[in-house]
């Protein structure tokens, strides 16, 4: 079944996404992924090499921060977390998404088009 | 028998050969591949374990891929300063009318009898232009232990030209002419390449790791 999430619009969420993600606390690159899929109910599928770099870009941009760590079974894994400015980035992300949704329920008048 | 971390060896060394991704982004994706292999294992107790590698390996994609993937979210800041550099190298030969410098470099120094300017500015100088040709590697996967050396010897190459041009051929050079715009650029050039491979080595350097139960979520 084709997906009713087409790629500009996960492009588009895919920063709210995460840094909504990581206010449940620090996270790593496959468990985020996991999140996804579970939150929009499959609706949302982020291909598994899409979401690194976009880690590696909030990352840089000062919204998350890594950190390496050694797991149990000796290997090494990235966590990440939501910094301050991550949280402020959130806050406007939010408010501009409900701004959209927004609209657009009233622009389709409540009903299903 | 299906040896998964021989076959992840295998993966990874294929993503050194064909991608540019450092060995920080290839840890990550390495972690990700193991552990999907251990959720379809988890998701499905019949399935061959090389049947899991080969469906983990398949959805994280083929190499060029995922470069093209990591080029979409922005090429690291090394890079922006190497390429910053080898442009402010580049454009410095146009302003020097690089071709004819060496005759105006040599003949001064030589006539006025200085044997120091001519082996320093004419010779030593432009040997650490080879150097340069050698950061294009950068841009290619590295290890740290090769990037390290190579940043030392721009650093050097870089305090070792403005040395050379401000302090012994500076009195050689017409004031305020573009062929002092051009050396002062070439200059710049090494310097700024210098910042560039220093950033690529902190970016090979392996991360800092924290014990397991550190980790707070």
């Amino acid at each position: 079944m084709k997906k009713s999430v087409y790629k500009e619009l996960v492009a588009a969420s895919s920063r709210p996404m995460v840094l909504s993600i990581l206010t449940g606390g620090e996270n790593y690159g496959y468990e985020i992924l996991k999140q996804v899929k579970l939150l929009s109910g499959g609706e949302v599928e982020w291909s598994d090499g899409m979401l690194y770099p976009v880690l590696h870009r909030l990352e840089r941009d000062g919204l998350i921060t890594g950190r390496w760590q050694l797991t149990e079974e000796g290997r090494r894994r990235k966590y990440y977390r939501l910094t301050d400015r991550g949280k402020g980035q959130l806050a406007r992300d939010r408010a501009g998404w409900r701004a959209v949704y927004g609209a657009l329920e009233a622009s389709w008048g409540g009903s299903h088009v | 028998m299906f040896d998964l971390n021989g076959r992840v060896r295998e993966w990874r060394e294929r993503q050194e050969r064909t991608s540019s991704l450092s060995p920080r982004e290839l840890d990550e994706l390495e972690d990700h591949l193991r552990a999907r292999v251990d959720l379809e294992l988890g998701l499905n107790s019949t399935l061959a374990p090389s049947r899991a590698f080969a469906i983990a390996r398949r959805d994280l994609g083929k190499p060029t891929a995922l470069e093209k993937e990591f080029a979409k979210a922005g090429r690291p800041r090394w890079r922006r300063w190497l390429v910053a550099g080898w442009t402010m190298f580049g454009a410095s030969f146009i302003l020097t009318g690089a071709w004819t410098l060496p005759a105006r470099v040599l003949i001064v120094p030589i006539h006025l009898g200085q044997v120091v300017p001519v082996v320093l500015g004419a010779y030593l100088s432009p040997l650490t232009n080879l150097l340069m040709l050698a950061t294009l590697l950068e841009l290619r996967a590295a290890r740290p232990g090769r990037t390290r050396w190579l940043a030392g010897l721009v650093s050097f190459a870089a305090v070792v030209n403005l040395a050379s041009i401000s302090k012994w051929l500076n009195p050689y050079l017409p004031p305020a002419s573009h062929l002092v715009v051009g050396i002062s650029v070439w200059v710049a050039s090494f310097f700024c390449v210098t910042a560039a491979l220093w950033m690529r080595v902190r970016e090979l350097k392996p991360g800092t790791l924290e014990p397991s139960g550190a980790q707070q979520a």
